[in-house]
């Protein structure tokens, strides 16, 4: 836990992890850390309303272990958004649960060393096909969905830093209930791996009340 | 544990028509259609969009708007609807949304009602002999389509739009449907499972009605009838084949000789044999009697009789073969031996009183003589099969009622 000064308006700017990003819920700048200090890199847009259940400091559990979702970005393409929380677990590794038309899955970033074949970024803005196969982890996985996508809004702490720019994403189905996400900007690309989650299994604690829901 | 934030609903006026447009999935869907206008909006971004306005027709539907119902004990809200069509009918998709669940399918086609929920994990879907594999349930191809959507109201999680086709695929394992739907770059999977009508009615507080046809998915009823006697069934079975291995083991089958009978010297004549000792008691008994007859028939006149009682078993043991050469070649029926049985026969010593007659084709008793063996306290086995035939009937008239429904149901697919 640290408390650092948002060098953009001045507010206090709370870490619970050591994630390197964070949003000023006083300015919405996106801040980068420094060691001890924190840098501005832009304004970022708030969260638009929802109907989600999950909000900041609802706690979890994935695989016995617990976590707090502690940051969000939203992300939206041509046809539609959705959510993407930032998980603190209890051993400060950071995770990403995404909430996507209703359904909840739980990405952890990988190295790009899982791909048999690391991919350019270049590459993959090019070459990237619905139905094409990818071995990642061994695994054999099938795209589903490319898609350029931009930040709709952003808050609390991040494990990356929100671009600012379209990034192309490529989602693929493995086997069983497991999925991955490729991102990838004009310089880098990042792998994200997990599996899609009950809301059950989840045993969320701090959910949201929606008026009328249980 | 929840907060007190509670968000309200979010509520929006159409552009085109200035009708209120409550956003029931507000970040989850991404499109609604107005139900007073038909245009649709874009709600995926903060700034509502028009997407195309349009004049809607407006059209009663089985469960309207905003409707809310507990269906498998979870609470879901009828958030947008919409009809499709092919040549040879047409049938309403709810989409239906609960927060903290999210999204989930009631179909309803001529009265019946089918849930469904979208496959998670489609890599789980095999081919297996032309049927397909998913959740331990083989599903076989039932129709393949073409529907269009025909008319559509209220929030989508996709952009919907009237017009839109896509080719459907049925594969049908009772009470569930595994649905495939391809459109332009994505394959999209749905198990529905067949709701009885009444689950409908009661969750959204509707009248369903009457149902046409049977439907794909419904239920067979000697299925569940049949799943229901299946224990009775082999527990009965069980019962009679422990009580028939009981019997055969108490069993001490003994084998007589009796003697024979000469039929060309004492045709008619009653002659006598034993005596014989029956240790058993209440057994069952056989008297076997043969002869290698040829174009004759011999018919003996028995009596068991107890020697210390005189109380007396009659009966009748008779056969004949023939034999010969016709158009169709060699012919032959009956048999050269017979058996006759004796039940429930107290134990006691026991003389055997047979006569015997009998005749060639020439009008002459048989010249070879009759051999005659009592075995004592053999194992019976009608009752055995009296009973497994009792037990199975009920079975086999529901396996009957069953195959006769499932070739109503398929008769009816269209996997074309």
């Amino acid at each position: 836990m640290a408390t650092l000064t948002c060098p953009a308006c001045g507010a206090p700017v709370e870490f619970k992890s050591a994630a390197p990003y964070a949003v000023c819920s006083h300015c919405q700048s996106l801040l980068i850390r420094r060691d001890v200090t924190l840098e501005s890199l832009g304004r970022v847009a708030e969260v638009p309303e929802d109907l989600s259940p999950l909000q900041l400091y609802t706690g979890g559990t994935f695989e016995k272990r617990h976590f707090t979702l502690i940051g969000r970005i939203r992300k939206a393409w041509d046809e539609g958004s959705w959510s993407e929380w930032c998980a603190l677990f209890d051993d400060q590794r950071l995770g990403w649960l995404a909430e996507a038309q209703g359904d909840l899955v739980m990405l952890f970033e990988q190295p790009l060393s899982a791909f048999s074949d690391p991919p350019t970024p270049a590459r993959l803005n090019a070459a990237a096909r619905v139905g094409d196969e990818r071995r990642l982890d061994g695994r054999r996985f099938t795209i589903t969905d490319v898609k350029k996508v931009i930040c709709l809004g952003a808050e609390g702490e991040l494990a990356a830093g929100v671009s600012l720019q379209a990034l192309t994403s490529i989602d693929l189905h493995g086997p069983g209930l497991e999925l991955a996400t490729i991102e990838a900007s004009s310089s880098e690309v990042s792998l994200f791996m997990g599996r899609y989650v009950e809301f059950e299994e989840c045993r969320f604690t701090n959910l949201r009340t929606l008026s009328g829901w249980k | 544990m929840t907060t007190d934030t509670a968000p309200k609903i979010k509520i929006i006026d159409c552009p085109n028509c200035g009708a209120a447009i409550p956003l029931r999935a507000l970040g989850q869907s991404v499109m609604t259609v107005c139900a007073s206008c038909g245009t649709r909006l874009d709600t995926s971004r903060p700034e509502i969009r028009v997407i195309k306005a349009f004049r809607l027709q407006q059209q009663q539907l089985h469960i309207p708007l905003g409707k809310r119902g507990t269906l498998r004990g979870r609470l879901f809200e009828v958030i947008g609807a919409l009809r499709r069509g092919e040549q040879d009918g047409m049938w309403e998709e709810y989409l239906l949304f609960n927060p903290y669940i999210g999204f989930r399918w009631l179909v309803y086609d001529t009265g019946h009602w089918s849930f469904g929920r979208m496959v998670r994990d489609p890599s789980s879907i095999t081919t297996a002999a032309g049927l397909m594999h998913y959740g331990g349930r083989y599903f076989r191809l039932y129709h393949r389509g073409t529907p269009q959507i025909r008319w559509v109201v209220g929030e989508f999680y996709w952009r919907v739009a009237v017009g839109q086709e896509v080719d459907a695929t049925d594969y049908v394992c009772p009470p569930m449907i595994l649905s495939c739907e391809k459109s332009a770059g994505e394959i999209i999977w749905t198990l529905l499972e067949y709701l009885e009508p009444v689950e409908v009615e009661t969750a959204f507080q509707i009248t369903s009605p009457e149902r046409q046809w049977l439907a794909a998915n419904q239920p067979n009823p000697a299925v569940r009838k049949w799943e229901a006697i299946k224990p009775v069934m082999w527990a009965a079975l069980a019962a009679l084949v422990v009580a028939q291995i009981g019997t055969a083991i108490r069993a001490r089958t003994t084998t007589m000789a009796v003697g024979t009978y000469d039929l060309s010297h004492a045709q008619g004549e009653a002659q006598a044999y034993g005596p014989f000792t029956f240790s058993a008691s209440g057994s069952m008994n056989e008297l076997l009697a043969t002869a290698p007859l040829d174009n004759s028939w011999v018919e003996l006149q028995c009596s068991l009789v107890n020697t210390v009682t005189g109380k007396s078993y009659d009966f009748t043991n008779s056969f004949s073969y023939y034999h010969g050469i016709d158009s169709d070649g060699g012919w032959s029926e009956g048999s050269t031996s017979d058996i006759s049985t004796l039940a429930n026969v107290p134990a006691g010593t026991y003389k055997l009183i047979v006569a015997a007659g009998g005749q060639d084709k020439t009008g002459h008793p048989p010249s070879t003589p009759v051999s005659l063996s009592l075995r004592h306290d053999v194992v019976p086995w009608q009752n055995f099969w009296i009973g497994v035939l009792v037990i199975l009937t009920y079975p086999g008239y529901l396996l009957y009622r069953r195959y006769g429904y499932e070739r109503e149901r398929w008769s009816e697919a269209n996997p074309t």
